[in-house]
């Protein structure tokens, strides 16, 4: 096998395309010097090569890892591909490689670097969706619930089944904004999808009414001779703040309930935008 | 008056209640019913004062009929006085739910008129939340010592958790600043929960069916620093505790001066939040690490030391068991070792089936060198520089940890800033 310090690959930015490369890889016996997503291509100063992805080819790695190293060094992949480490497909390219030498043993070779660094993303991650779970908040909007969070990892996927199950008698949407992507659930189907931004009507009388009640009931809450600002900061790190709903301003909105827009849900990549 | 002035009444009037956990029972959706529980429990949010929120935690009433000394709610003392009605709370709660500001119900009340109508009253707050609305969310509900058996299970029927606050750690104090109350009166329905929770179980395996009663189990709470009662004595009553009522947690209180009372410490006391957090830790050794209250403290050190947490403590005092060799240790043994919680001893124990470690492996898999390092070897070596001696881990760990800990819980809880290993020393030996 040859390391080719010379050349990189793109792919789609799909896990199925990751995949195709890991299987370049193999079948040409190189090690690229990185994988990146087309869409964040910039001229390169090496040869590069873009990897199709193709159904077929996807699948036999994934067998191929399912067989050798096992369904949970498979799901721990799968995971691993959704953090925000920077040059986390090739990575997961030599991560991959050392799970098909290494079998199910891989997950405990804890201070190898590539096993190291992966675990770690894998953990900010679960933090991550751990803190959301809990942080995220919704506002109801003619009956549909929505919310707007911007993580660092894309945490959707994890979120979901958690919060369908939670709300499974509701409408709701979880905008990302970082990632520009949607959870939309509605009467038990589900899907994510591409959305590029989200624009939200004024809200109701009951809803700030509620607002109020949560910002009042957090305020009277606090001990204050107990007062402990670093233990908070902590547990809940700032950049959540902007979007929880006690740490938001709002304008008391006095008139009638009349002029509020309908909100309009487009998905530009699926052709079903939600109307409510 | 509205409902904005009254949460903020009830939710003052209940934020000295410490459990506000939602963890201990699981509980899966029913298709378009509002509501599940995670096993773990789930933090919402953050309170200024570094607590977590999970649940909307409110007294259905702040009427209270008794005068307990301590408690602002006491008839004796002049404050505006209001009460939620069963619905309003349903609404109010379904409404948090709903935006996932709470994971679900934290209801207390002070004694209206006498505990029977008190119990009515929350009942039937929970009847409108759990029959009418079909919440599916978490609901901690709290007992009023004296209500009869009957309110005690249907309450029980209807919350995740269940628990009756013992408060005052002896029955002299109890005497003293609780007239209403008897120590029969709170150890009682403590007893019939547990029965009810036992024979509940075994219900619902010979029949496979049946509704469970309080799955999340009870709990109690303790307040620290009101009344004269030791470390030792608290964190032995806790022990008991857990065994005799197979509590799921007993939480602590660190005791914050809201009334002038001649029996009760001056309004410029400071909570000893300290204390308080020392408690924390030792409860933990007892429950996950295998210790044993007489192994943490005893009737010669009946107090925390300050400066050190309690494994620390131990572990200086038990030196012979120590350096403990990373890669052979049993993993109760590892558990033992100061720096070296569950996640980490768990993965020792995954990470030597691969290969030996050395010191190195050990920092990558977050083990607290700092402080491991004095009583631990790795293939047979400390680590280079390092002596396995009470003295020079004390130093190390003081140094580490002992400014810090009186730094972070604010100095004003100990009468010096730079503590001397001498101090320590006697710490260590009891003399403080
Ligand atoms: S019964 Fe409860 S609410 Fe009433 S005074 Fe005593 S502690 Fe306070």
């Amino acid at each position: 096998m040859s390391e080719r310090p010379d050349i990189i690959y793109y792919y789609d930015g799909t896990l199925e395309g990751l995949f195709c490369c890991i299987y370049e890889s193999y079948a040409k016996k190189e090690i690229p010097l990185d994988i990146i997503d087309h869409h964040r291509a910039q001229l390169q100063f090496f040869n590069t090569k873009y990897i199709h992805t193709v159904h077929q080819k996807s699948e036999r790695v994934k067998n191929g890892l399912l067989k050798k190293a096992g369904r949970k060094v498979y799901v721990f992949m799968k995971k691993a591909f959704l953090t925000c480490i920077p040059q986390k497909e090739i990575i997961l390219l030599r991560f991959a490689r050392l799970s098909f030498a290494q079998g199910m043993k891989v997950k405990s070779l804890l201070s190898h670097p590539d096993v190291d660094v992966l675990n770690r993303a894998v953990k900010h991650l679960n933090r991550e969706t751990e803190l959301l779970l809990g942080f995220l908040r919704f506002s109801e909007y003619g009956g549909v619930l929505v919310s707007v969070i911007e993580p660092k990892n894309q945490v959707l996927p994890l979120l979901k089944p958690h919060f369908c199950e939670r709300f499974s008698g509701e409408a709701f949407l979880i905008f990302d904004q970082t990632h520009h992507q949607a959870l939309l659930y509605y009467k038990g189907h589900s899907k994510i999808c591409e959305m590029n931004a989200i624009r939200l009507p004024q809200a109701n009388k009951e809803e700030q009414g509620l607002r109020l009640l949560w910002k009042q009931f957090y305020r009277t809450i606090g001990i204050s001779s107990r007062y402990n600002p670093t233990c908070r900061r902590t547990h809940m790190p700032k950049r959540y703040w902007r979007n929880m709903t006690e740490f938001q301003h709002f304008e008391l909105h006095t008139g009638t309930d009349e002029h509020n827009e309908d909100i309009l849900l487009i998905c530009p990549n699926s052709n079903n935008g939600i109307k409510t | 008056m509205d409902i904005f002035d009254k949460l903020t009444i009830l939710a003052d009037a209940a934020k000295y209640d410490v459990a506000c956990t939602s963890s201990g029972a699981h509980r899966r959706k029913q298709a378009g019913k509002l509501g599940n529980i995670m096993p773990r429990g789930c933090c919402h949010s953050f309170s200024a004062d570094g607590r977590c929120i999970s649940l909307l935690k409110v007294l259905q009433s702040n009427i209270c009929a008794y005068d307990c000394c301590y408690c602002i709610n006491r008839k004796s003392n002049d404050i505006p006085r209001t009460s939620f009605t069963p619905r309003e709370l349903a609404d109010l709660t379904i409404g948090f739910y709903r935006r996932n500001y709470i994971e679900g119900l934290f209801l207390s009340s002070a004694v209206v008129k006498n505990p029977n109508y008190t119990c009515e009253l929350m009942l039937q707050t929970l009847r409108i939340l759990r029959l009418e609305y079909e919440f599916k969310g978490y609901i901690h509900a709290k007992i009023i010592p004296g209500a009869d058996i009957s309110y005690i299970r249907a309450i029980g029927f209807f919350a995740d958790r269940l628990s009756v606050n013992i408060e005052l750690p002896s029955e002299q104090s109890l005497r003293l600043l609780a007239p209403d109350k008897s120590k029969k009166a709170i150890l009682q329905p403590m007893e019939q929960i547990r029965n009810e929770i036992l024979s509940n179980r075994q219900q619902i395996v010979e029949y496979q069916k049946g509704q469970s009663f309080s799955k999340a189990g009870q709990s109690t709470q303790l307040i620290v620093g009101a009344t004269p009662e030791n470390d030792y004595q608290i964190l032995k009553l806790a022990s008991a505790m857990y065994r005799k009522y197979a509590l799921k947690r007993v939480f602590f209180s660190a005791y914050i001066p809201l009334v002038d009372h001649r029996n009760l410490p001056s309004l410029d006391t400071k909570p000893p939040l300290l204390r308080e957090h020392r408690l924390y830790q030792a409860d933990w050794l007892l429950r996950f690490y295998g210790f044993e209250a007489e192994e943490i403290l005893d009737e010669q050190n009946c107090y925390f030391n300050p400066y050190l947490d309690p494994k620390s403590n131990w572990a200086l005092k038990h030196m012979e068991y120590f350096p403990v060799e990373i890669n052979k240790a049993p993993y109760n043994m590892l558990l033992r070792i100061p720096g070296v919680g569950i996640t980490g001893a768990r993965n020792i124990m995954i990470a030597r089936k691969a290969t030996k470690l050395d010191f190195t492996d050990l920092k990558k898999m977050r083990i607290v060198l700092k402080r491991a390092k004095y009583f631990i070897t790795c293939k047979g070596k400390m680590m280079p520089g390092i002596g396995c001696d009470t003295k020079h881990a004390l130093e190390g760990l003081i140094l580490n940890q002992g400014k810090k800990s009186a730094f972070l819980l604010g100095a004003h809880q100990l009468s010096f800033f730079e503590p001397t290993s001498e101090d320590i020393y006697q710490c260590l030996s009891g003399q403080i």
